[in-house]
């Protein structure tokens, strides 16, 4: 109102720490640029963006060279509305710690120290941080065991004083390659845009925190190019954590494929053969192995093993806690985490920048997919009822046991028939939560399955059989969720999944995102029983890909009607066009 | 003469000297050694003193002068560093009259022997005692015959025009004492105050001497004449003369006259134009706050103070984050737009109207809560709102014009339960005006707008403040009341019907250009001002600027207390609307929320249609669908108490069902209802008896 062009102006500072970045805005790009460096994107829906400044974000900029100046100047700058001095109050706060502690090397010594005694000493008042210090120099410097790195600065973190860390990195031992223009396969390669941007900004070595960080990207955007990017700007011997052997052979296909690695510099680090390369890819299930609860997880060696110059964590979400107390103490050697969801139901997202580093890179879904980076993706959720016989069992179940009588409505299954028969041609993907299930499913519909219990060389060629079309279909149980890269497969149903698990959702619907060939748009189904507790669980799975900009088409499979008319509907076809089976549905519940 | 011959020796002493020789008693003896040798030289040299001895006296010929320039040097009342603390005070003028004038002179010049004292000051420190003496002037010149020609040629047509009207004539003895002096030197003195009133600052005596003979041409004729002209505006008391800081006599105007006078001769002269705004604001800002507080109340019922209509200050940052933000160029005109005034006012006159009350015991648990009228109120259309308020405000008779105030509470009464003065009770007022009822003449000011075109404020409200007081008439009867205050009392009047009503009202676009307030009458205004038997909104009451998300949240990019009524019916507010943020995630749409509003009425429909009217962007499918799915899961079921009799078997039941009647029914093999009771029925106990059904009664657990 003050300013002619307010409602030109994208920012709303709401609250102690939220500020709405409205899309529509012609200043958004802009105004998103440099909000980004110092604030948290939080969720990015349609038509708002929210994101979050709080001291870490705060103190990742400056770790990266944001001034103060400049972050409350693109408040000052974009803000709708006046700034509130509390809000900016709190970022002069924030800003103030920054860098009052030093991580430094001296002597070939590992030393925290600070030109003000006083903030030195009211630091090791506290007692997460006085557990990691060492002995007192002087009242300025305290030794510090350099095992212990990133315990300290995690304490440090919490009670406050973000030390700025100008140890340096481990080179570890050289390793040169480049990336190929032609793949082995024999297509072109190059790098797209913001793969080689998150790379750049990633080893950027002008800032204390370059070289260690986390890389937020979609999935199917090419993680693990970015991962090779990384190591290409490196040229140094590098680990790489993944959350399957699937996902590792995925991994050393890529780097085989993209780069002039050689077979011999890249190994897998799992079985009986395990084999320490240039490049070693391994699981985390692996390291973190061990023959019974007492005893101690022996692969964990593995880091020390090598003098690696980079730690490459894939999933980075998924980090297990071993593995989190061991990266603490590798903090002088580069870290890269990558993901797609940086939603831990744990709420350690936070841990996870304090560890790994600063988020580096965070680009909405969408926005890859109007570059087309990833393929263009439409949600349903179908509402199936349950049947009649079931509504009572179901009123009067335990809680849980409520939601395992909803996600396995048997009326699922001629839906699924249905849309599997709606999508001629096109391998779909069909994803549950239960075993029974799964292999109910798999009965039914006359598919294969897997599970957790197939062997490694049947998952290898079911998928291949998938990609390649040779399979209508495939039901998968969890395994399915993460770090299978299915490039051609353009359809997935979710008949079940783990309660209201935002991540899981994300990470399904991540397994179709690939872009396609032939440009064709990838299908999303969700298929949830209706006025049951397993709706109150989608809203909530669905929330993260809303965040994401995705919208959800509901539907209901209406009482009588055929499922396949249903899945037609939802497969964008008319019922003439298709002959599909008709199994009429019972009567919606009214429960 | 004798005083301009002095002003000459005068002139040639050195400072030291001027202030010795003012220290000096005129008539009396002073020892020598009382002055400084050197000053004693000058003083004597100049023939302003007489050194005999050792005494020293003021020469005789200079007595009148020593004696005019000490009461000069006492009252200065034109040196404003003389008294900064109180620059342009009455009582300096006061004084002034009292050094300069005996009693009985000044009871001559008030005409009022009884208001020598305390009238004489409000008379001739009005800019209306010099415009009047102006008028008579001219008058005398054109009756004059020989003075016509010269007069046309004395007066600058351009200050002809008079600022006084019919009821401001002079007073007898005042025009009588005027008849007496001659024209020619009226009409020198008439030059005399004009040049000092165009000049806008005092003239050394010395200075006026020069600029005159310049102006007549003739050196030997000047002084004589710019003396007499002198000697009648000094005896009128138009012009006032005191020393500055170097001892030098000045003549000047009463600055607060000459500022009121040249101010209104340029309103008077300068006719209100029509400009172009650079920004305008055109919003029923006392309705949205009201709105905006029922919002409140409905959400979260605001904690009152013991007072009653003072808001704990947490609630009112909250009402204030939810007001609509006004531009600042409002604010900075005094006019009574803060957001804290703005809550307190909101508070006030939405509980004047019955829109909220207080709930609860004050000082300990004090909340202001909307009513049912509030409630019926919110639910009207935006037009309907503003045209409530309006009729409540001008169409009540008791609202006219409330000198006591704004009745809060007046009882049981079928619309709010207080009135509202429709002309806002100022209390910058002399007591006299309070019985005059104002809103004809503001009514009458505001019609003289425009709806056409936007006019400059200041001007069109001074020009009314002069020609159309009501307040005018009760001056005569109360001469201690100047013009000025009359004239400063009916603007303050139609200042604050301005803004506090008008404005707010939306009964005015209100502009700004160069900090310059212009304004012009809207079709509510019309209306308003009984021009127009209905209005249409110039605008939306409120630009919308809502988003849905297809995440649920509901995001306002601007405060929006209207759309926030409303989505407050079927929305769970988040932690920043609770927090009291007008902007930003204030809202989430919840299953409970949404079936809350559908046990309340709301349809899909409704709702739906409610989102997608509110939503600047297109509604997203999902939610649609969603809170659609929400609302049709709603289902109402009837609880009743009954009493149940469980027979053992088959057999017993059927025989229970028998014994108790047609009332009874079998709700399953073993089971059968009786109507509610606290226990089987005497009547139906004796009839299983006989049915040989003996019954044990089973207390309930709570002992019922």
């Amino acid at each position: 109102m003050t300013d002619p062009n307010a409602t030109a102006k994208p920012l709303i500072v709401q609250g102690a720490d939220t500020v709405l970045l409205e899309v529509m805005s012609p200043a958004f790009g802009e105004a998103r640029a440099r909000l980004m460096a110092f604030a948290e994107l939080v969720k990015a829906p349609q038509h708002v963006h929210t994101y979050r400044v709080t001291a870490l974000s705060v103190w990742n900029a400056r770790a990266s060279g944001v001034s103060l100046e400049e972050m409350l100047e693109t408040l000052h700058r974009y803000s709708r509305y006046p700034v509130p001095e509390s809000f900016e109050k709190e970022i002069r706060t924030h800003a103030s710690r920054y860098g009052r502690l030093r991580l430094v090397r001296r002597d070939d010594a590992l030393t925290l120290e600070s030109s003000d005694p006083d903030t030195l000493a009211e630091a090791a008042v506290d007692r997460d941080v006085q557990k990691w210090l060492g002995p007192r120099r002087d009242p300025l410097h305290y030794h510090i065991d350099p095992e212990r790195r990133g315990l300290l600065k995690l304490a440090l973190l919490k009670a406050g004083f973000p030390p700025t860390d100008e140890a340096g990195y481990s080179d570890g031992d050289r390793l040169a390659f480049e990336f190929r223009e032609q793949t082995l396969a024999g297509g072109a390669f190059e790098l797209r845009d913001y793969q080689r941007e998150a790379a750049a900004g990633f080893a950027d070595p002008r800032f204390a925190a370059g070289g260690s960080g986390v890389v937020v990207l979609p999935c199917g955007a090419g993680k693990t190019i970015v991962g090779l990017a990384c190591m290409h700007a490196l040229q140094t011997t590098t680990l790489v954590l993944c959350t399957s052997v699937t996902a590792a052979k995925q991994w050393i296909a890529e780097a085989l494929d993209k780069t002039t690695l050689e077979p011999d510099e890249v190994g897998l680090y799992h079985g009986p053969g395990r084999e320490l390369r240039p490049v070693t890819v391994a699981t985390y299930q692996m390291l973190t192995y061990r023959r019974s609860r007492d005893e101690p997880m022996l692969n964990l060696e593995v880091f020390d093993r090598a003098n690696w110059g980079l730690i490459v964590y894939d999933e980075v979400h998924l980090l297990p806690a071993p593995v989190f107390q061991v990266t603490a103490a590798l903090q002088a050697r580069r870290r890269l985490g990558l993901t797609a969801t940086l939603v831990r139901e744990d709420g350690k997202e936070d841990e996870v920048f304090a560890l790994i580093g600063p988020k580096k890179v965070d680009v909405p879904w969408r926005e890859l997919e109007e570059q087309g980076w990833i393929a263009t993706a439409v949600c349903s959720e179908i509402r199936v009822p349950l049947p009649v016989w079931q509504r009572l069992d179901y009123a009067r179940a335990p809680k849980r046991q409520r939601f395992r009588i909803a996600s396995e409505n048997i009326q699922k299954i001629p839906l699924v028939r249905a849309l599997v028969e709606a999508h001629p041609g096109q391998p779909v993907l069909i994803m549950a939560m239960y075993l029974e299930q799964v292999k109910e499913l798999g009965s039914a519909l006359g598919l294969p399955f897997l599970t957790g219990d197939s062997s490694q060389a049947k998952r290898d060629e079911l998928f291949a059989a998938l990609e390649a079309g040779e399979l209508a279909g495939l039901v998968v149980s969890k395994i399915g969720n993460f770090s299978v890269d299915l490039p051609e497969v353009s359809v997935a149903i979710q008949v079940s999944g783990t309660f209201g698990s935002r991540q899981e959702e994300a990470q399904r619907l991540g397994r179709i995102l690939r872009p396609k060939r032939d440009r064709r748009q990838a299908s999303f189904y969700s298929l949830v029983s209706s006025g049951t507790v397993e709706e109150d669980f989608a809203l909530n799975r669905h929330r993260f890909l809303c965040e994401q900009g995705y919208e959800y088409r509901i539907s209901y499979a209406e009482p009588g009607s055929a499922a396949g008319a249903v899945a037609n509907e939802w497969a964008g076809r008319s019922q003439t066009e298709t002959q599909t089976g008709a199994e009429p549905l019972e009567p919606a519940p009214s429960l | 003469m004798q005083f301009v011959d002095t002003l000459s020796a005068w002139e040639r002493l050195d400072l030291d000297s001027r202030w010795s020789f003012l220290e000096l008693k005129p008539s009396g003896d002073h020892h020598s050694n009382d002055l400084e040798p050197e000053a004693l030289g000058e003083l004597a040299g100049g023939g302003l003193v007489e050194h005999v001895g050792s005494v020293v006296r003021v020469a005789v010929v200079h007595r009148a002068f020593s004696k005019a320039m000490r009461a000069m040097d006492r009252a200065r009342v034109l040196d404003a560093d003389a008294r900064p603390d109180r620059p342009g005070e009455r009582s300096q003028l006061s004084a002034y009259l009292v050094e300069h004038f005996t009693l009985k002179e000044r009871q001559e010049l008030c005409a009022h022997p009884r208001q020598a004292v305390e009238g004489l000051p409000q008379l001739a420190g009005s800019y209306l005692w010099i415009d009047q003496f102006f008028q008579y002037v001219r008058r005398r010149v054109r009756e004059a015959d020989q003075g016509a020609a010269e007069g046309a040629d004395t007066f600058d047509d351009s200050s002809d025009a008079g600022v006084t009207n019919a009821s401001d004539r002079l007073d007898k003895e005042r025009r009588q004492r005027l008849d007496r002096v001659d024209l020619a030197v009226l009409i020198d003195c008439y030059w005399l105050v004009d040049s000092l009133l165009s000049a806008m600052s005092p003239w050394s005596v010395e200075d006026a001497f020069g600029i005159f003979l310049e102006k007549v041409g003739d050196p030997s004729d000047g002084p004589v004449r710019l003396a007499e002209a002198l000697q009648v505006a000094l005896n009128e008391v138009l012009v006032l003369a005191c020393i500055d800081a170097n001892a030098r006599p000045m003549i000047g105007l009463w600055p607060a006259a000459a500022k009121a006078l040249e101010g209104r001769r340029v309103l008077a002269a300068d006719p209100v134009a029509a400009e172009s705004p650079s920004e305008v604001i055109a919003r029923p800002v006392m309705v949205e706050d009201m709105l905006a507080l029922l919002v409140e109340c409905a959400v979260a019922p605001p904690r009152m103070k013991a007072g009653g209509f003072v808001m704990f200050s947490r609630n009112q940052d909250a009402l204030a984050a939810r007001l609509t933000p006004l531009p600042p160029w409002i604010g900075s005109a005094s006019t009574g737009w803060s957001l804290e005034r703005r809550c307190d006012a909101a508070c006030r006159q939405a509980y004047a109207l019955g829109f909220v009350t207080l709930a609860g015991t004050p000082g300990k648990d004090l909340r202001m809560v909307l009513t049912a009228s509030g409630e019926s109120w919110t639910a009207l259309s935006p037009k309907a709102r503003l045209r409530y308020v309006i009729d409540r405000l001008s169409r009540d008779p008791r609202s006219r014009f409330r000198p006591r105030g704004d009745v809060l509470e007046e009882g049981p009464l079928t619309e709010g339960v207080g009135v509202l003065s429709f002309v806002p009770v100022s209390l910058q007022m002399w007591d006299p005006f309070w019985s005059v009822d104002p809103l004809p003449a503001l009514v009458a000011a505001y019609r003289r707008g425009s709806s056409e075109v936007f006019l400059r404020l200041a001007p069109f409200l001074h020009q009314q403040a002069l020609a159309h007081s009501p307040f005018s008439e009760k001056t005569s009867s109360y001469r201690w009341i100047s013009r000025e205050d009359t004239e400063a009392s009916w603007l303050n009047v139609l200042v604050t019907f301005f803004f506090l009503r008008l404005f707010a009202l939306g009964a005015i676009a209100l502009g700004v250009d160069n900090e310059d307030f212009l304004f012009r009458l809207t079709s509510v205004g019309r209306f308003l001002l009984g021009e127009a038997p209905d209005f249409e909104l110039d605008s939306p009451i409120e630009k919308t600027e809502v988003v849905v998300q297809p995440n649920l949240e509901i995001v306002f990019l601007a405060p929006s207390p209207g759309a926030e009524l409303e989505i407050s019916a079927f929305a769970s507010p988040t932690r920043a609307q609770q927090n009291g943020h007008g902007v930003g995630t204030l809202y989430r749409l919840t299953k409970a929320s949404v079936q809350r509003a559908a046990a309340g009425g709301y349809d899909a429909a409704r709702l739906v249609g409610a989102l997608r009217n509110l939503s600047t962007q297109a509604l997203p499918a999902n939610v649609a669908t969603q809170v659609q799915a929400w609302l049709q899961a709603v289902r109402w079921a009837e609880a009743r108490p009954a009493l149940l009799v469980e027979a053992g078997d088959a057999e017993t039941a059927i025989r229970v069902l028998a014994a108790a009647g047609k009332e009874a029914k079998l709700i399953s093999d073993t089971v059968v209802e009786l109507p509610p009771a606290a226990s089987v029925p005497s009547r139906t106990l004796k009839k299983l008896v006989e049915a040989g059904v003996f019954v044990r009664e089973r207390t309930a657990p709570d002992g019922r």
